[in-house]
Parts: C-alpha cells; structure tokens; sequence
C-alpha cells in the first residue's frame, strides 16, 4: 500500500550526514556567543565575579584572579582553551562554592528534563485529541468553547498560575503537599503550570493543522469513495499533518527548555532552571555557560531528531534542509 | 506506519518519565505508623541551608542551630558568656594565658571523649583554616593536660571567652577529619544530634547522639529542610508539613499570630539594620545634611508596619539590653522629624534655587543613589527612606542589589542601607572597630576619626567590663554626633512552631535554634 | 463566505481600535492616576480596594490601580519596541540577504542559524543576566533572541518575490536596486511579517513580564506589572489585590493582543480556506452517504 513511500536508506543516511554536518559551525557558533557572553556586561568580568563573591577588589587581586583564570589571554585563545575543557568533561567550578559545576548539572538536569519530559506529554494528550475534535467539530459549541478556553490559556502567564495553583491546590484544596519533594506528586503541578497554556496555543494550531488538511481535495474525494470518515482521519489527515504537529512539539521543547526558571522557583524545583537564576545574581559564569550551552545542545538535538522523524515521515523533504518554522 | 511510530514515540517519553519518577532520595516526614511506637519526627525548615564545617566561614552557624555542635561557652539571654562544654576559665597575672576546666564525661559523635587534647586539635585545627577567628583569638600557643586546657594569646585578649562563644568555635574532633568523612557534610561533634545523611541544598537528616552528656534528646529523627524560597516556607508551615520554620520574612507574621494552630517565638536581637553614609560623596561631608537624612528616617513606621512589629527603633548599634545601647545616652541623636529636616536643610543654604522641584546648592541638583540588598525588610525600609527624601526634595534615587559587594566595593553609591549583627558575641569591640575603624573592612562609608581609632585601641586591651562598656558608648557618641551613622532599628527574630512544639526559643543570640529538649507536639 | 469576510473586518477594526485605545490609556495613564503611584504612605499599608484607593495599597501604601496606570506605559510599550525592534532588524536582513544572496546571505544566515539554535529564553536570561537587571537590558535581551525568526521569514518571501515578473519587469525598466526593494520587494514581504509581529505581541509582553518577575527586568520601585507581581507574592494570602490586579492586567492586555494578532492574520493572510472547507466538508456525524 505505501511502498512507494518506503524510506530509502541511502538517501536517508545522506540526509542525516547532511544535516550533522550542518551542524556543526552552528554549535561552533553556539558555543563562542556563549563564551563571549561573559564579555558582554558593561564592567569587567573578574571584577564582578570578585565583588560577587565579597573579596576586596584590589588591582593586584583581579590581576592574579585574571591570570588564574587565563583571562588575561587574546580571547580566541581564551575560547579554544575553555571549549577543549568544555568538551574534555571540565566545566569548570561554581564561583560561590568552588563545587563543580559538572557534578552541579548531573544533579539537576534530570529533574529539568522529568518535568520537561511530562509537561510535554501532557500538552500532547491535551492538545491532539482537543485540537482534532475541534476541527472536525469547527464552528459547534464545542468547538467554540474549547477555543476559549485555549485563548485564554494562551494568555496567562505561567507564573501567576503556578502561584494560583499552588495557592488553590496547596493550601485551599489541601490536595497536593507544598513540599512535594522531587517525585511524582512534586511533579503534578508545576507540569500543570506549563503544560495548561502552552496546551492553549496548540489546540488552536493542531485545529489550523487539521483543518488545512481536511480542506484537501483528497479527504472529500476519499468519503465520497466510501471511506469510513474515521479511517480518512487516522490514516490520511493526521499522518499528513503530522509533520506541522512535530515540528510544534520541536519549538514547543525550545520555550520548555528556557521558560522553566519561574516555575521551578515557585515550586521548588531544584532543576537547571533554579540553579541558574541564583548563578545568573551571583555572576557564577562558568555556571551560565554550561547551562545555556547544554541547553541549547538538547535543543539543537532534539530539532535534529525531528528533522529525522519528519524525513521518515515524509520523504519529499529531504531535498530540503528541513524544517523551516 | 507513521502514527504508529508516534505512539512508540509517546510511549517511550511515558516510560521515561515514569521510570524516572522513582521515589525520591531522602527520607521526608515522620512515620508511617505502627500501632505501638511512632518515632518522634521533627521537620525544621529553614531558608538558608548551608554546609556545616564549623571553621568554614560562617558555617559553623548552621552546625550549632541544628544540634550538631557545641562550643565551649554560650551566651545567655542576657549576651553574658556562660558555661557550656567548659566548666569555667581562669586568667593568669601577666593576662595572657587562659586556663579553661572543661566538663567531664563529654563523649564525641564517634565514642572519643572531648578532653583537653582533643580541644586543643580542634581549636589548632580551626585557627589554621580561619582568618576571622584567628585574629579574633589571637591564640599564640595552647597546652592541654587532661581535662584542661591553657590557650596563651599574642597579646592579651580580653574577650577570648566571647569569640569561643562564636559559632567557629564549635568543638570537633580534628582526629577524625582524616578523609574518611566530610566535615562539611558530616562534623564529629559533641551536640545532641549526629548527622545521618546530609544533601547539600536540599536536606539533612539528623539522628539522636545516645551518648549526649545532657541526656537523651528528645527525637528520634530530626530533618533539616532547606527551603530557600520563603513564600514557600510560608505555605508549607501553613500546610503544616513542617513542625517550625526559620526565615520567614516579616510579612508573614500577621498570617501566623492570629491562627492558634502555631505559635511565634520572637526575641529581640543584636541585629541592627543600618545606614552608611558614603563620606567620600559631596553631599555627605556636611554634618548638617547628614542630620538632616537621619531625621528624615521614620524608623517606629518601618519597625511597627513594615516589619510587622519586629523592629525596636534603636539610636545606639546596640541593642537595649545591652549597658551600652542605651539609647538615653544618646542625646545627640536626632529623633524622627521631617519638617526639622526641611528646616535644617533650609538653613545650611539647601534650596530650590531653579525650580525643577529638588534641592541644589552651589548649583548642583541634590542626588543621592541609595542601594541595599535583598535581605528581608532592608528593601522594604529603603524604598520607605527614598521615598520620604524625595518628598524633601532630594532626588534620591533607588536600587537594589542581590550581592551589595559590588556597590559598596565600588564606593558608588551615597547611602547604603545594611544589616549587621553587632554583638555576635556580646561584646562590643568586633562591630565597632570593624566598622568604624579607620581602613577597616566594613568601614564602607570611609570614616576616620583619630579619637575614635585611640579608644578603639583601648578598648581592645581593657579587660574591665564596665570601662569597656564605657569606651563603647564613648566610641559611638564620637561617631554619631556629627551623625556619620545612622542606627535605624533592631531586629526580632522569629521562629514560627506548630502548636505544642517545645523545646524551640528564639534567643537574642541568633546561633541557638535545636536542643536537646526540642520536641514535636504530642 | 463574504458574511464571514465581513465579519472578519469588522472583528479587526474593533480590536484596532481596543488596542489603540490601550496604548492611549498608556500614553495619559500617569494623568489618569488618582494617587501618586510612588509614595509611600506606610499607615495605608495593604488597605483592601476603597473609595480612595480604587483597587487597594500594596505593601508600601502605594495605590494599586496607580501603578497599573503608569506601569501600563513600561510593560505595553517595551513589549512593542521588542516587537519593533526585532521585525525591522529581521526585515531589512532578511530581505537584504534573500535579494543579493552570496556571501552575505551565507553569513548572515549562519549567524540566524545559531541565533535560532538557543531556546527562547534560555539566551533571554543569559543575556539580561549579564548586561544585569533594568528594563534596558531586559528589552535588549528580547530583541537580541528575536529578530533571527523574522530574518529567515524576510528572506525566504523575498527568494520568491525575486522571480516574480513584476521584478524582472522593474529591472528590465532600469529601475535602480534601491528603489526595487523599497518599493516592490519590502511592502510585499513586510505583510506576512506584520502578521507574525501581531501574534508575537502577547508573548512579548508575558516575556518582559516573566523576566521582571525573575528580577532581571525592571526594578523597583518601578510599577511594572511583572515586578508588581513578584513585589506582592509575599503579601498573597494577607492583601490578594496586591498580585490579583496586576495579573489580571497582564492577562487581559495578552487577550487582546492575542486576539487582535488573529483578526490582523485572518484579514492579510487569508490562506485559511475554512470557507471552501464548510461547502465541500462531509457531515461526520452520519455515518453513510456523505452530503456534498
């Protein structure tokens, strides 16, 4: 039946060299913006990062500091030098408490990506069934209260949920402890708090993905066929707007990856989102650099595995550098 | 085929997620219960959760609160230095050298008895891994025969039983710092409770010390929760899912004193919430302008509505209790008085000369940048000041730092609002000559007098309590008549307990949280 | 279909006008407040909404609905400047790269690739994390992660356009270089971005908001409605009017932009054929003969 459609190995494999290849400057690129960061603010960073700490700023002080640090260096040196380490396992120590910043994101990485993980399920579970029973229900009251709904999901801010939420749940409802520690039932609401309006804004893009597809000459033809409606939904329309779905699931990740910080504060969640907002105060560079590098790494890898997907899923857009959002 | 695929792929993110959900780490709360024996369980949460090697900075703080360590004296309600793990101290003629009679029977967490050996280790052990303790004992030699110890000081020290009252001073056994436990995690000491398990940044998990020479503690398990947000600590106090919480900010205490479910321990402290004036900043060398900033401060509002109450308006950098913080004798000290601030500002030739509705003189605008940090109240208080200069007419603006180092490092700034504890251990001398010394480093605002260094260098070798107290009052009356500082308030601290809890007492020295006697609500 | 048009256009000229309203109220809010937005008055301190003070005091004694008036300019109007900022820069780019192509496009379009390969606010923080708090940097922060999505957009219309004949036309008349883009290549490529622009202003404004709230955005005592929000957190439970109104603000103005956003894509970019679908579309709820 769809053996015209099988993947064809070769091209696949070029594909995927293709794209690493690709990717490669883009990492490059990645990885000297944020080292270059540092450089960014308006004062010298070994200043700052010595005043943060509380230790006198005297000039021989940020001299030895600078040296320590290899800073006093030409900063392509700097960069090659720290970016060796980087890859090598070495990121470096936290400036607060000399602890390593690697052992500090083995720690809380996981917890980022547990809530990451679920609140994307979630969102999934939400936003695919509603979104197709909206369409194909468009224009019922269903349909209309559904949107509603989302619209004003869409619109709230994930931080002043999470604090109703908190506050109803918590406290009111006496459902769900404030403690909740770092296991399932500490997961249920801060995944609420991101998963309810980001579920918001995919409802409505899965019923725009549905209906494009609906709208298509080949589902009226298919029915007046005698194809069951059902079977024109499964097996055409939402294989056919899959590749639209992944690729929300793909930016979806990417606003889950950064928006995390004010809900992990609020509930304490003590992932990669918490531990780099008192890093980003205290001016602990080595630990913003590991997080927005490792970030943006996940990010960049999953973009990639969705650019896969999406070539398997349809194999006209391998010709094409993938995904364009 | 597709959809199929997305299903695997839905399914495996599930069983990730799920298989991920393991059941976290360390122990939570109390008991699942038998029918019989329900361990007595005690959540403690606090905000700030730091490692506790005592000789590590201010970490000893954190050993001493928790039960885990002891020092050799403590400090009484009353800021006097009493018995503790030492029975008592002798002075000897030439005021040097300290005999210390320890107490007997004082066993270590791991069964090695506290004798004068052991105190010497730690002590040694201590001054060699911190500056501030090392200058502020000035220990030159110590001998240990039995249960004794002498301790001979460089020079002679008149308050060396006070900085053994510092939490640095916790007494552990060095001999066990060999590599085989983690001081930080895990300090072999003499309190009550020993650590079980310790997560930095999340928990510690203490157990009971049988062996405790004060008797068997009360619990059979205590947790020490770090919860460093403290609208969360509010809510899980409330919930009830700790027993008593420390750090709650200020405005919680109107939700907590009316329900009978808790009850507040609150004392007074020595902390002192304070203003440096910048005095290298043109504006700030005029002793008028300066008095009129000090009038302009309304410290019984911000006491009673900002702090909620915890705030005692204070003139001195003392607390009340103290001899020498008696704000009577203080006359020189203006008290809150706006329209006097307008007058005075007046009368020393500040005015709105070009009507753009602030002061200047000499043809410069008044500005003034005003910072301070995010400790409980300080922004709150500040805000309140900024705003009340502005309706004098001063283009005072306002900024908050999370790390205030930076500012005051810098020196840009005019005034800096701050927070000190100024009898950490019931004397005088540390504060004053730390702040107002001359080149001293929380001297932040620049200030150098000659009179106040000489009496300072007095009062650092008088061992008579009463002249020193003298010398105290003399130190401050220098500095604060020409109103170089200003002294807003001093501090409550609280803790706020589940009804029934005892064993629990705020005390104005802010170190002493866990005892022995500390006991959940039947 | 037209009644649905119809529909549509009024739908746009009413939020136009709401929205223009609101940016109205920023511009007279500080005229419109009852009470100075910056005193603090302590005795006030945490008073439910009255007679004078509309919408309650919040921890200072400042009026609540005061700050939301005056703050209504900050977070409103940085929002739009992210949003103007970043549609200008990614344009002109955008355009400039797909219309000369070469070593340009190449580079500029590494450097979107990499801009683009950072989540959201991952390099939001980062950025306003080291250019430190202010609502400068937090501005400059938005703006620096946003503009690349607008590039890649400008740049792929305009390798369309390029080949339209109406260009080839221009050229053939001689028309200068300059003169073919401003006229024939930009207004063309600007319409499906002004929609995107329009989509984005809500998230903008919960994005400026969500970085105030952090504390990397304005400061106090500055009245903006994210640092409101995180200002009153602590006060929830004893003075809820504190955190309430602000949020409510944040949501209702994000409402309106989302919704305006919408009618501007429905009315520029029509490429929804819903209208074509309700002709042809089966009744799924019979199962047999479809109706057509």
């Amino acid at each position: 039946m769809e053996n015209s459609l099988r993947p064809d190995r070769g091209s696949l494999g070029r594909f995927v060299l293709r794209r690493l290849l690709l990717l490669i400057p883009v990492l490059f690129g990645v990885t000297f913006l944020t080292y270059g960061l540092m450089f960014l603010s308006p004062s010298d960073p070994v200043e700052m990062m010595l005043q943060a700490q509380g230790i006198p700023v005297t000039p021989e002080v940020a001299q030895a500091m600078r040296v320590k640090m290899g800073l006093d260096r030409p900063f392509l040196e700097q960069y090659f030098a720290w970016l060796w380490r980087f890859l090598s396992g070495d990121m470096g120590v936290s400036l607060i408490d000399g602890e390593p910043v690697r052992q500090m994101l083995m720690a809380a990485a996981p917890k980022t990506l547990l809530l990451t993980a679920t609140s994307l399920l979630v969102t999934v579970a939400l936003s695919l069934p509603l979104g197709i029973l909206t369409a194909v229900r468009q224009n019922r009251f269903s349909d209309y209260l559904i949107r509603f709904l989302s619209f004003l999901g869409n619109a709230m801010p994930c931080f002043l949920l999470s604090l109703l939420l908190l506050y109803l749940f918590a406290l009111r409802l006496n459902l769900l402890p404030v403690l909740a520690g770092g296991g399932a039932k500490g997961l249920i609401l801060p995944t609420l708090a991101l998963s309810l309006p980001m579920s918001g804004r995919y409802i409505r893009q899965v019923r725009a993905a549905v209906l494009e597809q609906l709208g298509q000459r080949y589902v009226s033809g298919a029915i007046s066929r005698g194809v069951r409606t059902r079977t024109v939904l499964f097996k055409s329309v939402l294989r056919n707007a899959m590749t639209t779905i992944l690729t929300l699931l793909a930016l979806s990740m990417g606003s889950l990856l950064g928006g995390t910080a004010a809900v992990e504060r609020i509930f304490s969640w003590r992932g990669m989102g918490y531990m780099v907002m008192d890093a980003i105060f205290m001016r602990d560079y080595p630990v913003i650099q590991a997080f927005v590098v490792w970030m943006t790494v996940l990010y960049v890898v999953i973009n990639l595995l969705t650019d896969l997907s999406y070539a398997i899923v349809d194999p006209r857009s391998r010709k094409g550098l993938g995904v364009q959002p | 085929m597709k959809k199929r695929l997305c299903l695997i792929l839905a399914a495996l993110m599930l069983l990730g997620a799920l298989s991920a959900c393991s059941p976290a780490a360390p122990s939570q709360t109390a008991s699942p219960g038998g029918a019989s024996k329900k361990p007595k369980s005690f959540v403690f949460g606090v905000y700030n959760f730091t490692k506790i090697d005592p000789s590590d900075n201010y970490n000893g703080w954190g050993t001493l609160r928790y039960g885990v360590g002891e020092t050799l004296f403590k400090l009484d309600d009353n800021l006097n230095v009493v018995p503790w793990l030492a029975l008592g101290a002798g002075l000897s003629e030439d005021r040097l050298t300290w005999t210390i009679t320890l107490r007997d029977g004082v066993l270590f967490h791991n069964g090695n008895a506290m004798d004068g050996a052991a105190v010497k280790a730690s002590l040694e052990r201590l001054v060699e891994r911190n500056e501030r303790a090392a200058s502020e004992l000035m220990i030159a030699s110590i001998t240990a025969e039995g249960n004794t110890v002498s301790i001979t000081t460089a020079q002679p020290n008149p308050t060396l039983p006070n900085a053994l009252c510092d939490p640095y001073a916790c007494i552990v056994d060095a001999s066990a710092d060999d590599g085989t436990v983690d001081f930080n995690l895990a300090p072999v000491c003499t309190g009550p409770y020993k650590v079980k398990s310790f997560t930095p940044e999340v928990e510690a998990v203490l157990e009971p010390f049988p062996d405790y020479w004060g008797g068997m503690p009360a619990l059979d398990e205590l947790v020490i929760k770090s919860i460093p947000d403290v609208d969360t600590l509010a809510l899980a106090m409330q919930n009830g899912e700790i027993d008593a919480a420390y750090g709650l900010s200020y405005d919680t205490l109107s939700l907590f004193s009316g329900d009978d479910r808790f009850s507040i321990t609150q004392a007074a402290t020595a902390r002192v919430y304070m203003l440096f004036f910048n005095l290298n900043r043109p504006f700030m060398q005029d002793p008028a302008f300066r008095r009129a900033l000090c009038m302009a401060v309304d410290k019984d509002s911000y006491g009673k509505i900002l702090l909620n109450g915890a705030g005692t308006p204070t003139k001195s950098a003392f607390p009340s209790s103290l001899s020498y913080g008696d704000d009577a004798l203080f006359e020189d000290v203006p008290d809150y008085d706006p329209e006097g601030a307008r007058a005075l500002l007046l009368e020393n030739g500040y005015r709105d000369t070009d009507g753009d509705g602030y002061l200047d003189k000499g043809g410069q605008k008044v500005t003034l940048r005003v910072v301070t940090y995010t400790r409980a109240g300080l922004p709150q208080s500040t805000q309140a000041l900024v705003s009340a200069l502005r309706d004098l007419g001063i283009d005072a603006a306002y900024q908050q730092y999370e790390s205030i180092s930076q500012a005051l490092q810098s020196g840009d700034y005019d005034l800096c609002a701050y927070s000190f504890v100024t009898a950490p251990t019931g004397d005088a001398y540390a504060f004053l000559s730390h702040t107002m010394g001359t080149g001293k480093g929380g001297n932040y605002g620049g200030y150098s007098n000659p009179q106040v260094d000489a009496l300072l260098n007095q009062l650092a070798t008088e061992f008579d309590v009463a002249k020193r107290a003298e010398y105290a009052v003399q130190i401050q009356k220098i500095a604060l008549a020409d109103s170089s500082y200003c002294f807003m308030f001093h501090l409550n601290m609280f803790m706020v307990m589940k009804k029934g809890v005892t064993g629990l007492k705020q005390s104005p020295v802010d170190y002493y949280q866990i005892t022995a006697e500390t006991s959940p609500a039947a | 279909m037209t009644r649905n048009r119809r529909f549509g256009r009024v739908r746009l000229i009413l939020l136009l006008t709401l929205a223009a309203l609101l940016c109205l109220l920023c511009l007279i809010g500080p005229e419109l407040a009852p009470n100075d937005p910056y005193k603090v008055n302590l005795l006030q301190a945490k008073q439910p909404p009255s007679e004078k003070f509309p919408l309650g005091t919040d921890g200072f004694g400042r009026c609540v609905l005061s700050r939301i008036l005056v703050g209504a300019r900050t977070s409103v109007f940085s929002a739009l400047l992210v949003v103007g900022i970043t549609l200008t820069v990614g344009c002109v780019i955008g355009t400039l790269c797909g219309y000369f192509g070469g070593a340009v496009d190449t580079i500029f379009m590494r450097l979107v690739d990499i801009f683009l390969a950072f989540p959201g606010m991952v390099l939001a923080l980062a950025v306003a994390g080291m250019l430190g708090t202010g609502l400068g940097n937090a501005v400059i922060a938005l703006a620096a992660t946003g503009w690349p999505q607008y590039a890649r957009l400008a740049r792929s219309y305009v390798l369309t356009l390029r080949e339209e004949n109406f260009v080839y036309a221009a050229r053939l008349n001689g028309q200068s270089t300059w003169s073919i883009l401003l006229r024939h290549i930009l207004p063309n490529a600007l319409r499906p971005l002004i929609v995107t622009a329009s989509l984005s202003i809500g998230g903008t404004i919960l994005g400026l908001a969500g970085l105030s709230f952090l504390g990397l955005g304005a400061l106090p005592p500055a009245a903006e409605w994210g640092s409101m929000l995180s200002d009153g957190r602590g006060l929830m439970q004893q003075a809820p009017w504190i955190v309430l109104y602000p949020g409510l603000t944040i949501f209702l103005t994000v409402v309106l932009f989302n919704l305006l956003g919408d009618s501007v894509r429905d009315a520029l970019a029509p490429a929804d054929d819903t209208h074509l679908f309700r002709k042809v579309r089966p009744r799924f709820k019979k199962k047999g003969t479809p109706t057509l």
